[in-house]
Formats: structure tokens, C-alpha cells, sequence
């Protein structure tokens, strides 16, 4: 069966992009319609929009979960991965609703799994074309892998990448209980801890003034190193 | 002396209410004898002082009086208590995300 699912390659495995979703309305149905029509399945989870972000996400096609109030980032995909786990697909993307990650790209995570060379596979911005970016930003990205490859053993080339791919199999393991930002961080720590086989593909990253100003700035990024290790505190 | 009236006034205000709301259950028996005993033993200092400087020389602080100790110990069960609170903040938003995400996934099965 793993053989005849090798020949068949991408095509055979089922795969779904998971999109959290927090007043993404303006942007989010092209985002949407940009991963469908790449043959996808998406899954967005509004997480206590105020704006029309569900009714956006459902006229572009994807199935739409909702978090009545705001819990965060981290929540959001959780949701997701649990809805999608009740299904049957065999790889899990995770994809940002702000448009600013590449939907070409999804196939380039996705192969690795396919052949079954790694668990999961993370996107990296400083593989290959290093992107442009201000100083402090970059030295606080190298700080934060410094940081993840103390808590986690594992060293990554970038940090804080939303953009994911998980095999079924890792899925299934993986809890994550924090529900900000600091997902991220716990996620390549729950890798760590189950040995689960890691890789990195080089993804480009689009900086717009929209996605800027939904990003973080740069002392709330310190912030959320802090509120993993205090989420770790009290696991 | 002014400052032991008022205090005394505040303890025993203070264990009134704790009296009201062990009865009214709004609080355990044991948090009712934990914050009871706290505030009792905040008006034995105030009215006899020399018994903090007694139990601060007895642990062996040389150098400071008994309202030294009381500092320390208050500054420390305040931390701690700050500690038990952040704990407890996050366990409650824990319960209710799992509570957002269970209605979110029952919403989509029930459609």
C-alpha cells in the first residue's frame, strides 16, 4: 500500500490547508480561492472575527469553523487540526489568511511527506534567497532559533514560520496547548519530544503594508518566547 | 498608638467578612481558616510588636526588627499568591477555549 501511494505520489494523498483567521475579511476569500484552485481542500477557522471573515471564507468555497470569542492564534489551528483529524486526509497544511505566504509553495512542503522522507516539514524565509528585512527583526528571528534549539534540540533556520506541513501520523501525536502565538515554539518543541523527522523548503514571505500591519511588533515577539516557557511552567 | 486602632479597626473588619462569606459559602472552610489565621496573626503583631522582634531574632535576622519579618513574609505569600493566581487565569482560559473549540466543532458536524 505505501509502495502504490509512492507511484501515485501528491495526487493519492488527500491533503487539506488549514487557514486561522482573525478579521481577515478583506483578504481572506482570495486567499482562499488561490489555495482551491491549486486542487486543495481548505478548512478556516474565524477566530471571533468582528468583520465578515466567515461569510468571506464559505463564498470562496472553504469549510468554515468558529470560535464565538477570540482565543488566539495557536487555538485556532488547534481547532483546526482536531477537525481535521476526524477526517480522513493525509497531510495537514498550515497556511496564514493574510495572504502573504505563496500558495504555489504549498506543493513544494507537501512532496516531502509524500515520499516519506520527514514528518513534518516547516517553511524557512532564509533558504536560498534570503529575504530583505529590517536589522532588529532579523536579529530577534536568530535569537528565537537560538531559542528553539535550546528548549527543543532542534535547529531550525528560521523561526515563528506559520507557514507547515504535517503528516497524519505526526498530527496524531502533536498537543499543543498553548493557544497564542507561541504555538509555534511549542510545536517544534512537541516534535522534539515525539522524534518526529523535521525538514525545512525555502518559502517566500510577502511583506505588504495589510500583512505588516497584522504582524506583531517586535518586543510582543520577546513576549511570546516568555509565554512559552510560562505555558511550559505549568504544562 | 493611632495606626494600631486603625489597624486593629480594618483585621476586625476583615474577619467579619470572611465570617459572612464562609456563611453565605462563598468561600471553603479552609480558605475561611487560611485568610482568618493571616489577618489574625496581622493583629497580634500590631498589638504586641515585640513578638515579631522575638521571632525575627529567633530564625536568626541579627540585624532586623520583627516589622522586617513581616515585610519579608508579606512580600513573599504575595508572590506567592500572584503565582497561584496566574496559575489558575490560565487554566480557566484553557477550559475555555476547549469549550469555544467543542461548540465550533459541533456547529459544522450539526449543519
Amino acid at each position: 500500500m505505501d509502495l502504490f501511494m509512492k507511484v501515485l505520489g501528491e495526487d493519492s494523498m488527500k491533503t487539506i490547508v488549514i487557514i486561522p483567521a482573525h478579521n481577515e475579511a478583506r483578504k481572506i476569500y482570495n486567499v482562499v480561492q488561490s489555495v482551491i484552485s491549486r486542487g486543495y481542500d481548505v478548512v478556516v477557522v474565524d477566530d471571533g472575527s468582528s468583520d465578515a471573515t466567515a461569510d468571506e471564507a464559505r463564498r470562496a468555497g472553504a469549510v468554515v469553523l468558529q470560535h464565538y470569542i477570540n482565543r488566539g492564534y495557536g487555538a485556532a489551528l488547534e481547532t483546526g487540526n482536531a477537525w481535521v483529524l476526524q477526517s480522513d486526509y493525509d497531510i495537514i497544511v498550515h497556511f496564514d489568511g493574510d495572504g502573504q505566504h505563496n500558495p504555489d509553495e504549498i506543493k513544494n512542503l507537501v512532496n516531502p511527506i509524500v515520499r516519506e522522507k520527514v514528518d513534518v516539514v516547516i517553511g524557512s524565509r532564509f533558504i536560498g534567497n534570503a529575504q530583505s528585512m529590517p536589522i532588529l527583526r532579523h536579529a530577534l528571528i536568530k535569537l528565537a532559533i537560538i531559542f528553539t534549539w535550546i528548549f527543543s534540540g532542534i535547529k531550525l533556520s528560521d523561526a515563528h514560520n506559520g507557514f507547515r506541513a504535517f503528516s497524519r501520523r505526526a498530527l496524531e501525536v502533536i498537543e499543543c496547548r498553548q493557544d497564542s502565538m507561541s504555538y509555534a515554539s511549542e510545536v517544534i518543541d512537541q516534535i522534539a519530544e515525539h522524534r518526529l523527522r523535521i525538514g525545512e523548503m525555502p518559502v517566500t514571505i510577502e511583506y505588504t503594508d495589510y500583512s505588516k500591519s497584522k504582524g506583531e511588533g517586535n518586543i510582543k515577539k520577546i513576549l511570546v518566547g516568555m509565554r512559552f516557557i510560562w505555558g511550559k511552567v505549568i504544562k | 498608638m493611632l495606626i494600631q486602632i486603625i489597624t486593629i479597626i480594618v483585621v476586625l473588619f476583615l474577619l467579619t467578612r470572611i465570617g459572612s462569606k464562609l456563611k453565605r459559602k462563598e468561600i471553603t472552610l479552609k480558605e475561611a481558616f487560611f485568610w482568618g489565621a493571616l489577618w489574625f496573626a496581622v493583629g497580634i503583631v500590631v498589638l504586641y510588636p515585640q513578638l515579631a522582634d522575638k521571632a525575627a531574632s529567633y530564625i536568626g535576622l541579627q540585624t532586623a526588627t520583627g516589622i522586617d519579618l513581616v515585610v519579608y513574609i508579606a512580600v513573599g505569600l504575595a508572590f506567592y499568591l500572584i503565582f497561584r493566581l496566574f496559575i489558575h487565569i490560565e487554566r480557566i482560559e484553557r477550559n475555555i477555549t476547549k469549550i469555544i473549540r467543542h461548540i465550533a466543532l459541533k456547529d459544522e458536524h450539526d449543519k
